[in-house]
């Protein structure tokens, strides 16, 4: 041992006392915990709130990627712990080539999904639709055109769009109203992929006012996903949100949810009771709904918790806590369905289509979704854009829903295989390049001008007469000069 | 804005059980300052009056000090805002809803990497908020 007053007792009380500050500092900031311990920080990293994983994350990220002139000690053993952090909870720190893609592709990208597309303001729609599409819009033939004479295939800005099955499936409706309208057909070969947005708004609008125009005609990309994860792994998504602590009825109002339409958000889910209850019981009477059958703590048929939601009357199975208050969902956690391929990057991809599989999807916590694998998303300055190079991939490929960190709150699931490669195949004949079809329809509009005798901007003629303008001005200044001074 | 809260009723969507109070909103916009970001626009404080915090399908609009802690309008601009003119109103899994205090427009923005995908006019909240919220 140490004797008293010599450098190694200092020493040790040093230590000691640095020890104990830590541990003040980590019962404040629980995230430290997986900073200051060397070992068994995993287990530190398990034991977080979702927030606290977050901030550890991020503050190893930030110090594994520490650029200085050297890398030191710290910065190293940073980057190994997140490593095994990352791995502990099933990610990997992704690498990207930074094949971005144009904006009007992540748009794309985006409508396939959520099978929507937004009305353009009135005030907008000068600005951002093409002259030749207004014009053209605005002047219907005289004659109605054949069908044929709509050749989608040559439109630069549709082979855009074909990418995907869902537009793909529409064609015949945009080319019914295009025909119904008597638009000329020429129009195809000159509209921009703003443009076509716009079509299918016009022709699937149900009101003139209406803001978000579904044009999916079953169910959305997205939900289908949802959908069909809860139809098959419904029992054991339950059985993992249940081992959570998550209260029963939540649990099984999320899925039926789920399994019914593919969508569920906490801010509008009617949280049913599972079995009959004296005050469920009480209101149905009230609503004159025969209840003569059931009885008080038996099970509440699906049937009647589906056809009361459907009828917009599911407040009547409404669940209570204890002193009779209405379950609220935004007490519950939330859930978002995350693109395992960042989308913006979906240039690496065979085809863009690629994005929006369900084998590149996943169900996620909504918290862990925002505040750990979109953790180091930022807005940033405007202008200062394409530089993130932060994102976190799954391990497994085939994970399809994650309620924590730990390997048991976490699922995978493989989809249909052979349907897949069915879908592969027809997705990788439409494969196109979005630079060579905007130039084909920058020759498109081109060739218009001309055959409609429009200006077009010529740069050598544009100088000349500058040139000449100039020079009759000048000329001008140099004779009015003259003349002042000859009259003086 | 009416428009879009008599959309959202139709769906499903309860307006607020109890709105915030004007301390709150005092409150929060003194947190936003203080790091840095600029006054919450007064429209969408009108629209946070019926939904102070509200969940679509893989997509959100943030509140103040709103039930769903996870929407929380100053805690979620701390992780994800690195700009100090804009603020962060509203996100989906493609975008980010900012409000730009210099131009005092609403943009979409990517999430990933800060492009503009749209852009909407001062008076362009509801169609920002009404593209962002998908239900």
């Amino acid at each position: 041992m140490a004797q008293k007053g010599s450098k190694y007792r200092r020493k040790h009380i040093i230590e000691v006392a640095d020890k104990r500050s830590e541990e003040l500092e980590i019962a404040m900031k629980p995230y430290l915990a997986v900073l200051y311990h060397d070992n068994e920080y995993i287990d530190d990293f398990y034991n977080l709130s979702i927030e606290d994983a977050g901030r550890a994350y991020e503050m190893l990220s930030k110090l594994s990627n520490e650029t200085g002139k050297k890398k030191t000690k710290l910065n190293m053993k940073a980057a190994e712990k997140l490593d095994e952090i990352l791995q502990a909870a099933g990610f990997k720190r992704a690498q990207y080539d930074g094949n971005y893609l144009h904006k009007q592709e992540v748009l794309m990208i985006r409508m396939d999904f959520y099978g929507t597309i937004d009305r353009l303001k009135q005030g907008l729609r000068e600005r951002e639709l093409s002259p030749y599409y207004r014009e053209l819009m605005d002047n219907p033939l005289q004659k109605r055109p054949k069908t044929v004479e709509y050749d989608f295939e040559s439109s630069p800005s549709w082979k855009l769009f074909s990418r995907f099955q869902s537009f793909r499936h529409i064609e015949r409706n945009l080319k019914a109203y295009l025909v119904k309208y008597k638009i000329d057909p020429q129009i195809l070969q000159l509209m921009t992929p703003r443009d076509f947005s716009d079509l299918v708004v016009q022709a699937f609008q149900k009101q003139s006012n209406e803001q978000k125009i579904t044009f999916q005609k079953e169910i959305s990309v997205r939900n289908e996903f949802v959908r069909d994860l809860a139809r098959r792994q419904g029992d054991q998504m339950a059985e993992m949100l249940l081992k959570q602590g998550w209260d029963e009825r939540y649990v099984y109002s999320m899925l039926n949810m789920m399994k019914r339409f593919g969508k569920y958000n906490s801010s509008k889910l009617v949280i049913t009771e599972l079995r009959f209850t004296e005050k469920v019981l009480a209101d149905l009477k009230k609503e004159n709904i025969n209840c003569k059958g059931f009885k008080l703590g038996e099970k509440i048929p699906q049937v009647l918790i589906d056809s009361l939601i459907d009828a917009k009357k599911g407040y009547l199975l409404a669940a209570r806590d204890e002193n009779g208050k209405k379950l609220n969902g935004a007490d519950f956690p939330s859930f978002d369905v995350h693109h395992k391929h960042a989308v913006t990057d979906a240039g690496d991809l065979k085809s863009v289509a690629y994005a929006n599989y369900k084998k590149n999807l996943c169900l996620v916590r909504a918290d862990i979704h925002s505040l750990f694998i979109h953790r180091c998303d930022r807005v940033k300055q405007r202008g200062q854009t394409k530089s993130y190079s932060k994102r976190l991939e799954f391990v497994d490929a085939d994970t399809v829903f994650v309620i924590g960190f730990k390997p048991k709150e976490r699922m995978s699931f493989d989809f249909n295989k052979a349907k897949q490669t069915k879908r592969n195949k027809i997705d990788d004949q439409h494969v196109v390049n979005y630079v060579e079809c905007m130039k084909q329809l920058a020759l498109n509009q081109a060739a218009y001008d001309r055959s409609h005798h429009k200006d077009v901007f010529n740069v050598d003629q544009e100088v000349e007469r500058y040139k000449s303008k100039n020079y009759r001005r000048m000329n001008k200044q140099c004779k009015m000069l003259l003349k002042k001074v000859r009259t003086r | 804005m009416m428009n879009l809260i008599n959309t959202l009723k139709k769906n499903g969507y309860e307006v607020q059980e109890g709105p915030f109070t004007k301390r709150n909103v005092i409150e929060t916009q003194k947190e936003l300052v203080k790091s840095g970001y600029p006054f919450l626009p007064i429209e969408f404080l009108t629209f946070l009056q019926s939904y102070n915090g509200l969940r679509g399908e893989d997509s959100a609009v943030l509140g103040i000090d709103p039930r769903d802690k996870g929407l929380d309008i100053v805690v979620f601009n701390e992780i994800h805002n690195g700009s100090k003119d804009m603020v962060i109103l509203g996100y989906d899994d493609f975008c980010f809803l900012v409000y730009d205090e210099r131009q005092k427009d609403y943009f979409l923005v990517d999430r990933e990497t800060g492009d503009e995908l749209e852009s909407f006019s001062a008076e362009g909240l509801a169609e920002g908020l009404n593209s962002i919220l998908h239900y």
